[in-house]
């Protein structure tokens, strides 16, 4: 094959390729950026996020509302950039709502809320001390994550909230659901600085 | 057709067939979430809800390709843990892998 002939394969290929990949076609986690202090709701349980966050201090909480329809089962996992400055930097989050069970006097010392009256919790744990690696394909980085659970919510008001018990800061990701999320480009790219470290 | 236009479709239509046949491989539904759904039935008996578990049946989100298939995996053993831990009421089998 003549260099002429395979140049204009790969031509080809790669307009094609745009055309056939086109963005809105891709499935992936939708990503967004918390902000401590505010609260996140996410607009459809049904659909996977990808929540990215910022310790600037150590006592910031950063909180998500949903309200599923029914009960959810929902993969649920935190995740950190592997990064030398991040060994230490263990977030941990807690899922709120009603039936969910009373959580034991240690958990509730470890929350950084009180309780709503009528609400259980959940809390996360790290499955491993040395945390498992994952790459994330999204913003193509190396995370540490907790192990990811799949979790039962509640119906109705769900709330979780992350925090750092051990006061470290810094970035994390919260992750809900498997990728089931079209991507958009435009905030992707205009809010690259906060998914990509 | 000119024959350098024919050329210069195919590599687009390799391409396209090659794509086609790449995203019409998706996984299967797993031991792990096979268990985490029964035990998923079990708690909404116990409880009387009726749980959302689409995500995880075998036409669910997991399985569309490997790497969903093994967070969802992953997701759904240690989910069997939870279920147990946060209901001491429920009896599941747990540890499809070790």
């Amino acid at each position: 094959m003549t260099f002429h002939k395979l140049s204009r394969w790969l031509l080809g290929g790669m307009l094609t390729s745009l055309l056939v990949l086109r963005g809105d076609n891709a499935l992936a986690h939708l990503p967004n950026v918390l902000r401590a202090g505010e609260v996140f709701r996410v607009p459809d349980p049904l659909l996977s996020f990808a929540l990215y966050g910022t310790f600037a201090r150590a006592d910031e909480v950063f909180e998500v509302q949903l309200q599923p329809e029914t009960p959810l089962a929902v993969p649920i996992e935190i995740m950190v950039p592997r990064q030398d400055s991040l060994t230490n930097h263990r977030p941990l989050f807690a899922i709120v709502g009603k039936g969910l069970p009373k959580p034991s006097a240690t958990e509730l010392a470890q929350l950084p809320r009180p309780l709503p009256d009528g609400m259980g919790a959940v809390l996360g744990r790290y499955e491993r001390e040395d945390r498992e690696i994952l790459f994330e394909s999204f913003s193509r980085r190396v995370l540490y994550t907790n192990g990811v659970v799949a979790y039962v919510l509640p119906a109705g008001d769900v709330r979780m909230w992350v925090w750092s018990p051990s006061g470290t800061t810094g970035k994390f990701v919260l992750g809900f659901g498997v990728e089931e999320g079209k991507q958009d480009f435009g905030n992707l790219i205009s809010n690259w600085g906060d998914y990509a470290y | 057709m000119h024959k350098s236009i024919r050329q210069a479709l195919w590599g687009p239509l390799l391409f396209v067939l090659s794509g086609s046949i790449w995203t019409g491989c998706g996984a299967e539904q797993g031991p792990e979430c096979r268990a985490f759904v029964a035990c998923v039935a079990k708690l909404d008996a116990l409880k009387l809800t009726q749980t959302n578990v689409s995500r995880f049946l075998p036409e669910g989100a997991c399985w569309g390709g490997d790497k969903g298939a093994r967070v969802c995996e992953s997701s759904c053993r240690r989910g069997v843990v939870q279920l147990l831990v946060q209901e001491p009421l429920l009896s599941c089998p747990q540890g499809v892998t070790p």
